[in-house]
């Protein structure tokens, strides 16, 4: 890949491999280091990349995602073992804002639930694109993906007034 | 207490903005490749496991104690000639001496 290729390639999907990222580790520092490995390595696995496979940005979220989960991994945060029965507190919606709150729940899902949710939820991937990613059968990925759901539903259930009140301004 | 429905749920969790890319993030992704040799001796990083950082540091410990490189004392570099004892000349008396005179 060419230096004008890579920075037109880097420019394009900073952002998104970034957000994901961020929206995984839940740390700015963390996400920066993992944006940083996740461009380098595109630099020198750039003959993996197969576009019959799926798009260049599908590709980065997931040399993002396996960086994520290294990180886990060496830190001892990430259990393979998938935890059906976990369940996220419900939050309390007086001690800070909409945004920190969905982050605090989001962040408190197991991480295989975590992950399939940012993939369909932020990233906008279909169940077969998060299946390839994650690299799970797509039934895997549904039932994940509807576990986190309920737990979400009840986890953020508190803001449900204020999620009414906030369409209401919005549809005015 | 009533768990929220598909719709409410979305909107909610569509609330979580991440911020966009730092802009030090630039400097440390494409920057790095695109630099000259002057501009990396300035702005350059490499990366060095850990194991080979720390062997390298035990290594120069171990000759901190030893005692580094062989070193000489100044007694012994100080072997050329010197200026100590040199004493300016007052009065200069010069005497011709011709060669016939000899013997």
């Amino acid at each position: 890949m060419k230096q004008s290729e890579f920075n037109t390639v880097f420019k394009e999907h900073k952002d998104a491999v970034y957000g994901f990222a961020y929206r995984m580790t839940g740390s700015a520092f963390d996400a920066e280091e993992v944006c940083q490995d996740c461009f380098l390595a595109l630099l020198g696995e750039t003959a993996r990349f197969d576009p019959r496979r799926g798009t260049l940005r599908c590709f980065l979220i997931g040399v993002t995602r396996n960086l994520v989960l290294k990180r886990w991994r060496s830190e001892g945060r990430f259990d393979p073992i998938e935890d059906h029965e976990a369940l996220v507190e419900p939050v309390d919606p007086s001690s800070r804002e909409t945004s920190e709150l969905v982050a605090q729940a989001v962040g408190a899902l197991p991480p295989l639930q975590r992950e399939a949710l940012i993939l369909a939820e932020y990233e906008g991937f279909t169940l077969s694109e998060i299946a390839k990613t994650v690299e799970a059968e797509v039934g895997t990925v549904k039932a994940r993906l509807h576990r986190a759901r309920e737990n979400l539903r009840h986890a953020l259930a508190p803001l449900a007034p204020v999620a009414g009140v906030k369409q209401h301004a919005t549809t005015k | 207490m009533r768990p929220l429905n598909d719709e409410e749920l979305t909107r909610v969790l569509s609330e979580w903005r991440v911020p966009r890319a730092p802009a030090s993030l630039d400097a440390r992704v494409p920057g790095e490749r695109g630099m000259g040799w002057w501009q990396w001796i300035v702005r350059g990083r490499i990366q060095v496991p850990v194991p080979l950082a720390a062997a390298v540091v035990l290594v120069l410990l171990i000759w901190g104690a030893i005692g580094g490189p062989a070193t000489f004392s100044d007694a012994e570099l100080d072997t050329g000639p010197t200026l100590a004892g040199f004493e300016l000349v007052e009065e200069l008396n010069p005497r011709i001496i011709r060669g016939g005179y000899a013997n």
